[in-house]
């Protein structure tokens, strides 16, 4: 399940409230974590991040409606 | 001009749209009508075209590059305005007002406190064993305004959890599963259900807090 890793977890929390760069998100982690840039490109593929390029800066924004989706089915694999 | 394009490579999924254009337009029916002959002569997949109608369906402006990869399944959308992260109805509106997710488990407790974090809502855990005591002490050291507690330690605490919300510091007591006293987020959870309760107590519980006989 796409969420079942917390760096994307994460990374879906951190865009809820609007889009950022690969850089802000590392940033806004209270530890270093590797990967984002994987992760990011794993909720790419999924379609929970999309991506536009604004100058030099690629940013990130989230699909709040697949983010939902994909937060249902992790919880839905609970006990 | 919406442009369509074939990523060959996952690098080249994520690069910005280039290489050949699978198929472009403005006008959506005719794109469609474009996508539709290309599948009946097989320069497009049966995946392909269903993924170009969904990429389609998402883009909301006339000017949008869709990028295909992993056989035709998957595409992504740049150039235009992302989706909006705009608060829908199922995002908190209270981001303050502090509620408590308890379970048997940590890992469950943990888990779900991070769903409400995502819908906003300040939202933190507490793992206690299945007895009572143990979850009355920690409702009382973390003074939630809700507490979200799961059904087996709503059982263990019976009519004392009650008797806490009632006296001192309001507490709202939402059942996870069954049987709460407030209110009830059935499980497995939908986050689009959570919203219609949380919002209802904690406005509750803030009012009974900042006037005492509301409540």
């Amino acid at each position: 399940m796409t969420l079942e890793h917390e760096t994307r977890r994460t990374i879906v929390c951190l865009l809820r409230d609007g889009e950022k760069s690969v850089g802000e998100l590392a940033r806004a982690f209270e530890r270093p974590r590797p990967g984002v840039a994987h992760h990011l490109s794993v909720l790419l593929e999924r379609g929970i991040v999309q991506t536009r390029v604004e100058g030099a800066r690629r940013l990130y924004a989230l699909d709040a409606e697949r983010a939902l989706v994909a937060w249902n089915a992790l919880l839905r694999g609970q006990p | 001009m919406i442009r369509v394009f074939r990523a060959e490579s996952a690098a080249a999924f994520r690069a910005d749209p280039s290489g050949p254009v699978v198929v472009e337009g403005t006008d959506r029916t005719e794109l469609e009508a474009t996508v539709a002959r290309l599948e009946d002569e097989g320069r497009l997949s049966h995946d392909e075209a269903r993924t170009i109608e969904r990429a389609l369906d998402d883009v909301t402006g006339d000017a949008a590059d869709v990028v295909l990869a992993g056989d035709g399944r998957i595409f992504r959308v740049e150039g235009e305005a992302p989706a909006s992260a705009a608060p829908l109805e199922w995002f908190a509106t209270d981001r303050v007002s502090p509620v408590l997710v308890v379970c048997g488990s940590g890992a469950r407790a943990l888990l779900i406190a991070e769903a409400l974090q995502f819908l906003g809502y300040n939202a933190d855990y507490a793992a206690v064993p299945q007895d009572g005591a143990a979850l009355l002490d920690r409702l009382r050291q973390a003074r939630p305004h809700v507490a979200v507690i799961e059904e087996a330690l709503l059982v263990a605490c019976g009519s004392r959890l009650l008797d806490l919300s009632r006296r001192g510091d309001v507490i709202a007591i939402v059942g996870l599963g069954a049987g709460g006293p407030d209110g009830v987020l059935e499980t497995p959870l939908r986050l689009e259900a959570v919203a219609p309760t949380l919002e209802r107590l904690l406005d509750r519980v803030r009012k009974a807090r900042l006037s005492p006989s509301v409540a």
